[in-house]
């Protein structure tokens, strides 16, 4: 029964996502707040079918952390649902993503009508000067950004140390990071097709003032954050390393 | 709170000599989710310390093994049973760390983590390195005969009046029984 309503669930997703990229590339003269606007009316029908379809509500908490002002999203990365829930929570947001991502059919032509921070991964250094140029630049614009510091979707109960450049990026621009942990990936994980019915928890966390604070210092305020946040909501045991930073005994 | 350890391969789920490499061979031992749900009616916080040098060998990687333990909480919530925390050491021998067991790294992360001294403590495992890392911080080492159990057993090596189960559910039987 799940089998069926998943493929049912893939198939309304995939649809949506042809037509919508078509529209959005006939969009492309229009201002970005429309196109934004379009795209979160995509993201809402894919959330909104999946509760349907699947029975995979959601419930947040902290959304008085949401501050007035653009600022920098650092969430938990599981799934592909939160890059549809992040447009119905936060104010029109731009993601950074890897440049082949672009060259997905539909999906990829689609995004790249978003004003995304596309980076090339393999030119390390080059690519975390995009990150910052792009993103001061689009948040002067008023854009909110969506960054993902764990790199890639990762397993419920996996925490992988943060990447730089997004934290590099809120240093320089001085604008405040928020932290978003949730456990979609335990309801509709990475490579696996048939999900599973249930409520995704999704937490808001306070904004970490980055005035005056190191890229390395602001991450490991958040993942010290996302660590505790995700404990509390997950229910797959966190599979943690030895650290030898940690406990030097 | 009451904690208890567990050691993964060979108490939890089936060992192999070949490692556990991927969620398919990550098959549990009759008995051993029952026993963990078990335990936590009991009152305990259930915490696994393995070594995974399969991962420093790179026959998998840590997001294989989250899968794995991803697996292990679908089939527990079945039963009603939870792992609190999988605590690892990836290395292989050559990496002169201090958590591959029989070394006490991952006893004192525990520790750390807890903020509890686990003199005491329960260590169920099925080889002589589980024993010795349990027996370096003062917890209380026990053994189980599934997994490599028999040939620890077989080798009487380190043993020392060690309590030796049949498998995790009589270890159970015995932790969770009013004495």
């Amino acid at each position: 029964m799940m089998l069926l309503r998943s493929s049912l669930f893939s198939l309304s997703m995939i649809l949506s996502t042809v037509v919508v990229a078509l529209v959005l590339i006939l969009m492309a003269p229009t201002p970005f707040v429309w196109r934004s606007h379009f795209a979160r009316g995509y993201a809402a029908y894919n959330v909104n079918m999946l509760k349907w379809m699947c029975g995979i509500d959601y419930k947040v908490e902290g959304r008085e952390n949401i501050p007035d002002s653009s600022a920098i999203i650092f969430c938990k990365h599981q799934s592909t649902w939160e890059t549809y829930a992040l447009q119905l929570l936060f104010p029109p947001q731009c993601w950074v993503l890897k440049r082949e991502l672009m060259w997905v059919p539909f999906f990829g032509w689609g995004m790249a009508m978003l004003r995304p921070i596309s980076i090339d991964r393999s030119s390390g250094r080059k690519a975390i000067k995009q990150i910052t140029e792009q993103g001061i630049q689009r948040l002067e614009d008023g854009i909110w950004i969506v960054i993902f510091p764990e790199g890639t979707r990762v397993p419920p109960g996996v925490h992988k140390r943060w990447g730089v450049g997004g934290s590099l990026l809120a240093a320089k621009a001085s604008v405040p990071v928020v932290p978003v942990v949730h456990n979609a990936g335990e309801f509709w994980g990475r490579g696996s097709f048939v999900k599973r019915s249930g409520t995704i928890h999704v937490i808001i966390g306070e904004p970490i003032q980055t005035e005056g604070l190191s890229a390395s210092e602001i991450n490991q305020r958040g993942e010290a954050w996302m660590d505790e946040a995700m404990a509390r909501i997950s229910s797959v045991p966190v599979t943690e390393e030895y650290d030898p930073a940690k406990h030097r005994k | 709170m009451q904690l208890v350890i567990l050691d993964r391969d060979g108490v939890i789920n089936e060992d192999s000599d070949n490692y556990i490499k991927s969620v398919d061979e990550f098959v549990p031992l009759p008995g051993s989710l029952a026993a963990i749900a078990r335990l936590n009616r009991a009152g305990y916080t259930v915490a696994v310390a393995t070594n995974q040098s399969g991962v420093g060998r790179g026959l998998f990687d840590l997001a294989t093994l989250g899968a794995m333990h991803d697996k292990l909480t679908h089939l527990l919530a079945e039963e009603d049973g939870r792992v609190d925390r999988v605590f690892y050491c990836p290395h292989s021998p050559d990496d002169a760390c201090n958590c591959r067991k029989p070394l006490p790294g991952l006893m004192h992360q525990i520790a750390e983590h807890y903020a509890v001294p686990l003199t005491g403590v329960p260590v169920i495992g099925d080889s002589l390195r589980d024993l010795d890392a349990a027996r370096a911080v003062g917890a209380r080492p026990l053994l189980v005969k599934t997994g490599k159990g028999l040939r620890t057993l077989a080798a009487a090596e380190g043993l020392d009046n060690v309590p030796v189960y049949a498998d995790l559910a009589a270890t159970v039987d015995d932790l969770v029984a009013p004495s």
